[in-house]
């Protein structure tokens, strides 16, 4: 169990004025649940994994757990661009005590896993988002954590390292759990199982994570008068190939009707100056 | 198969982070270059070359019996274990950022994984130096050998007091860094480095004798070399700017602690 006791984080503003990310919260997460965090941006999803990792302290309040709890894993968060994948991959291995072969395994397998090949031994900050994530995930996935905080990792990845984090999620969800920030609805679906909506500095928790999809886009919609219910969406994507479609045909029909008049129009010339 | 991270004292998880971050210092110092961790002696040796050449033939005169060069590296050395650390400090943060997502690694620890690298790296070749000249026959005690390491110790622990502050202070106001640079230029010429303290009008030695470099350089050179004597200097002085410094660095340090791990 993860338990935010009277949490209060701002950040201060150049005008001197608090940002704050959550107002004296307190939240029992319960443990054996994988968990979608939901929130526009700039909501404070990410800043809500950093704290629940330990990345950040809370300003007041405290966060307790007897979790082990992984880093935030995502695009940009966890490496020193300057620094080697490598390097970066025996940093980790030797600030959590590895022994040296247990270091050589950790780096067998992500070099199986992340494919990243001779960017292996190059600057981080060389790399491309998506292979930033693949070194990322590779790495986290090699130890044992009872929950993995994910920062919208798998929205930069190609198909193949997407379907190779919804194997390793799987894989996870059988004796840990997820605490998921994602904006792909479908993703938070298919791997959680709870929810949690952040706004306006608060949480609220859902136990089902429909409730709390349900909860996000009724705020969204609310706030922005349109409908971004997938339904809704998938109905507009719809009617837009509709008439897409219908366009392209009347474009092409015309094009056809404008190439046969001016065969029609040059054939005559091409008699005449014959 | 996951590897489950065993649990560790905090004394043994505090190392382990300093010990990888020292590491990690020492690749991205040496790393690059073919020559590597050789820059560490060659570096402050063309320096003080350079310096001794031109002013040599001026100032040596009144440095004793010392050999100017071996009299001017003294100083030199003493005077990076100050701006050695204080500048480590100041980048020490920026560069250290994406590491600073593990809970184990502490906005302090690049501080003082850095600051320990500069002692290291500076004590040593110090020492390298002074088994030269007194390979080379330069007359040398070994009597006050604590107390000649308690001047390098008392320049670092000034320098790092300064650097924590600093680098916490110019991670806030980015303008101030290049404030601090242009204020550590006159360092060289007000702190005996490069002449005797005697070579100074007594009416002006007063006020050479607020700097604590002065100290700490005077007093070790009259340390290691006992043909050389200086009055008016004591320890006691820097110890005081050295816990001055330190505690202000410390107290910057902890209220600022949220704001360094901001991203």
């Amino acid at each position: 169990m993860i338990s935010l006791n009277n949490v209060t984080k701002y950040y201060p503003m150049r005008d001197g004025e608090r940002h704050y990310v959550l107002r004296n919260v307190s939240l029992d997460i319960p443990s054996h649940r994988s968990i979608a965090i939901l929130g526009p941006n700039g909501a404070g999803k990410s800043t809500l994994l950093r704290l629940i990792g330990g990345a950040e302290a809370p300003n007041e309040g405290s966060i307790t757990t007897d979790a082990d709890i992984s880093w935030p894993i995502g695009l940009s968060s966890g490496f020193q661009g300057s620094m080697t994948g490598r390097q970066n991959i025996n940093f980790a291995c030797q600030i959590n005590g590895l022994s040296k072969a247990e270091t050589q395994q950790v780096i067998d397998d992500i070099l199986d896993f992340s494919e990243l090949g001779e960017y292996f031994d190059m600057p981080i900050k060389s790399y491309s988002s998506g292979m930033r994530a693949r070194l990322g995930f590779g790495l986290s996935i090699n130890f044992d954590f009872d929950y993995y905080l994910i920062d919208e990792l798998t929205a930069v990845g190609d198909i193949i390292f997407k379907e190779k984090a919804k194997k390793e999620f799987k894989k996870i969800s059988e004796k840990s759990s997820l605490i998921f920030a994602s904006h792909s609805l479908n993703s938070l679906r298919e791997s959680c199982q709870s929810a949690i909506f952040l706004h306006d500095g608060n949480l609220e928790y859902f136990e089902g994570v429909e409730e709390g999809i349900r909860a996000y886009e009724s705020y969204i919609e609310k706030k922005s008068g349109t409908a971004p219910k997938n339904t809704a969406r998938k109905g507009a994507k719809k009617a837009a190939k509709k008439a897409a479609k219908k366009a392209a045909r009347k474009a092409i029909r015309r094009a056809i009707k404008r190439a046969t008049k001016k065969a029609a129009r040059s054939e005559p010339n091409n008699k005449n100056e014959k | 198969m996951p590897i489950k991270i065993k649990e560790q004292s905090p004394w043994k998880s505090q190392v382990l982070v300093i010990k990888a971050l020292f590491k990690r210092e020492l690749i991205t110092r040496f790393g690059k270059y073919k020559l590597g961790a050789v820059w560490l002696l060659v570096d402050p040796l063309l320096s003080v070359l350079f310096l001794g050449l031109i002013l040599g033939p001026f100032l040596g005169r009144s440095a004793g019996e010392i050999p100017y060069i071996f009299f001017l590296l003294c100083g030199f050395m003493l005077l990076k274990m100050v701006t050695g650390p204080l500048n480590a400090g100041l980048a020490a943060i920026s560069s250290n950022q994406g590491l600073l997502v593990f809970k184990k690694v502490q906005p302090i620890d690049p501080f003082i994984a850095r600051f320990l690298f500069q002692l290291v790296t500076n004590a040593l070749a110090l020492l390298v130096f002074c088994i030269i000249a007194y390979w080379i026959g330069v007359v040398m005690s070994l009597e006050h050998l604590f107390k000649a390491a308690a001047c390098v110790l008392l320049s670092w622990i000034i320098g790092s007091g300064l650097g924590l502050q600093l680098g916490i202070v110019c991670h806030r106001h980015n303008e101030l860094e290049k404030v601090v640079g242009y204020m550590q230029r006159p360092l060289l010429w007000i702190s005996c480095v490069i002449h005797p303290l005697d070579g100074i009008p007594p009416e002006y030695r007063v006020y050479l004798l607020y700097n604590p470099l002065v100290h700490t350089i005077e007093y070790m050179r009259m340390c290691l070399f006992p043909s050389y004597v200086v009055d008016d200097v004591n320890l006691i002085y820097p110890a005081a700017w050295a816990l001055c410094t330190m505690t202000m660095g410390l107290i910057t340090y902890r209220n600022n602690r949220h704001f360094l791990t901001r991203r």
